[in-house]
């Protein structure tokens, strides 16, 4: 049973990490206290993971096969990759570096799904698309309405930082959805049944938002293109979308290609001259990092676990 | 405002009443200024200064409570702080007023009867300029303003008041009134010149603040 902590320490990881992408803008431009946003972000994780999380479990027990070591020593990379990366200051992409840990295993044990993998890598590329246009769409539409109502300052104030609390909740829960596959999907059908892997998943990742997610939150949103109320609340949105279409696909994919993925959305709609492109590479290169590292840990703690002594 | 938050409502009506006290100072500060011109400083002035400054210091109360309010996160950041000048403006503009009124009490100005009529004109137009500019905060808060049409008009009162200034100050100096009185007498001219100057900047960072709300 002690395998499944290195999944709990994943699911914490990710909960630090990605916490930031629904609720960052906000923070960041302290329209939402912080306090009020792990709590949040917590809660409608835990429920998202529970209500819509299954799709995903299947598709990453099925990249390869796994036991109960092998679960282990995936879970145990992805989340050393995802914590030095959050130390780092960077989102990354946990889908990435769960995927990356279980290549690194496939390659070792000499299984894995290539079809499977193939599908997965076509869905990252599409996230920061989808992300893209959704951002854009919700951008129209919005300015569309408010240019209708022309509402007063107090009532716009209103109306942005509902509407910002709103989207978190429902980003909170998109990620819930897709992602606590990455953090128990591989311990299903060796350890855990599917209720208890979105179960204990959706906890350790809500664990992970409540103790430390300050430092990536400050970043996102603040650092890559200056966001104002509106154009943050068209960022969660955008994002939460894109993830929640791709957790009723079946795909753990990344929050933080989504959200990054929206905020270019809205620098193309505004002028790429407020996209501060020096941080936008520093968080893309992250992401080729990110697989490349995870299956090196993998590849390691596996070949490490596999030592025998011989007198 | 049905949608509007019960913080927000609050902070509102705040404002309302800030705006509305500011304007119950400059109705004292003209009203002060009208028994001046008439009558010189007599009791009457020393009541209407003394009233004009316990309006003032209720209005500074009202905008301290209303920093309090912004500072306890009513508003969204980038609006929080725009109002926050503006208001700032607005007082700045009220402090003037009853500053003048004081000056003249503290050191028995009179004003010169050569330039009587100017300054009556001069503090009419300022007054105009502060309405509308109360008017430009109302209509930012309640509702899109017809902004250019005020920002039009502040701008000449502005530049009315400039004019004014420059010439009362010139018709002071080349009078034959003490030096001494020359030089109280023009820092009072500039000082209500100074009105019509805030009223158009407060006017300009309204005008900003309305294009950066657009969406």
């Amino acid at each position: 049973m002690y395998r499944i902590f290195s999944g709990i320490f994943l699911g914490w990881a990710l909960g630090a990490n990605d916490s930031a992408n629904v609720f960052g803008t906000a923070v960041s431009s302290k329209m939402i206290k912080y306090r009020i946003a792990v709590l949040l972000t917590a809660f409608f994780v835990i429920l998202g993971a529970i209500l819509q999380g299954r799709q995903g479990l299947h598709t990453l027990s099925g990249l390869t096969t796994q036991s109960q070591l092998t679960a282990f020593i995936t879970s145990l990379a992805a989340a050393m990759t995802v914590t030095i990366m959050t130390i780092s200051k960077l989102p990354i992409s946990t889908s990435q570096a769960v995927v990356g840990a279980i290549l690194g295993i496939g390659i070792m044990t000499d299984q894995l799904n290539l079809t499977g993998l193939f599908k997965i890598i076509l869905c990252w590329i599409g996230t920061p698309f989808g992300g893209i246009i959704f951002s854009v769409l919700f951008y129209k539409i919005f300015q569309f309405v408010f240019r209708l109502l022309k509402p007063t300052l107090f009532l716009t104030d209103s109306i942005l930082k509902i509407g910002l609390v709103l989207a978190g909740c429902y980003g909170a829960y998109a990620l819930g959805a897709n992602n606590v596959a990455n953090v128990t999907g591989v311990y299903v059908g060796n350890l855990l049944t599917p209720l208890q892997a979105v179960s204990i998943g959706g906890i350790s990742i809500a664990l992970g938002v409540i103790t430390f997610s300050k430092n990536v939150m400050l970043t996102v949103g603040k650092s890559i293109v200056k966001l104002d109320a509106f154009s943050a609340l068209v960022v969660v949105l955008g994002q939460a979308v894109t993830v929640h279409i791709y957790a009723l696909i079946g795909v753990p994919v990344s929050t933080s290609q989504a959200v990054v993925g929206a905020v270019l959305g809205i620098g193309l709609l505004k002028g790429l001259h407020l996209v501060n492109i020096k941080n936008a590479l520093k968080v893309f290169s992250g992401w080729g990092l990110t697989p490349v590292l995870s299956a090196f840990f993998s590849i390691v703690i596996y070949f490490v676990m596999h030592l025998k002594y011989i007198p | 405002m049905f949608f509007v938050l019960k913080r927000n409502k609050i902070l509102f009506e705040k404002i309302e009443n800030y705006l509305k006290s500011s304007e119950i100072v400059i109705d004292n500060f003209q009203k002060s200024i009208k028994h001046f011109l008439k009558n010189g400083i007599d009791s009457e002035f020393e009541i209407l200064m003394e009233m004009t400054n316990s309006n003032e210091g209720k209005a500074d109360d009202l905008l301290a409570e209303i920093k309090v309010s912004l500072y306890q996160k009513s508003l969204l950041p980038e609006s929080r702080e725009d109002i926050l000048i503006i208001l700032d403006r607005v007082d700045d503009i009220v402090d003037k007023s009853n500053h003048v009124l004081q000056s003249i009490y503290s050191q028995n100005i009179e004003i010169p009867k050569f330039i009587k009529d100017d300054f009556k004109e001069i503090i009419k137009i300022s007054i105009k300029a502060f309405l509308l500019l109360k008017s430009s905060v109302d209509q930012l808060l309640t509702k899109k303003s017809d902004k250019l049409d005020n920002s039009r008009l502040i701008d000449n009162y502005e530049s009315a008041c400039d004019s004014l200034q420059l010439k009362m100050i010139k018709k002071v100096f080349d009078s034959d009134i003490s030096e001494y009185c020359k030089i109280i007498v023009r820092d009072v001219i500039r000082d209500i010149g100074t009105i019509s100057d805030l009223c158009e900047d407060a006017d300009n960072i309204i005008t900003v603040l309305n294009i950066k709300r657009a969406i």
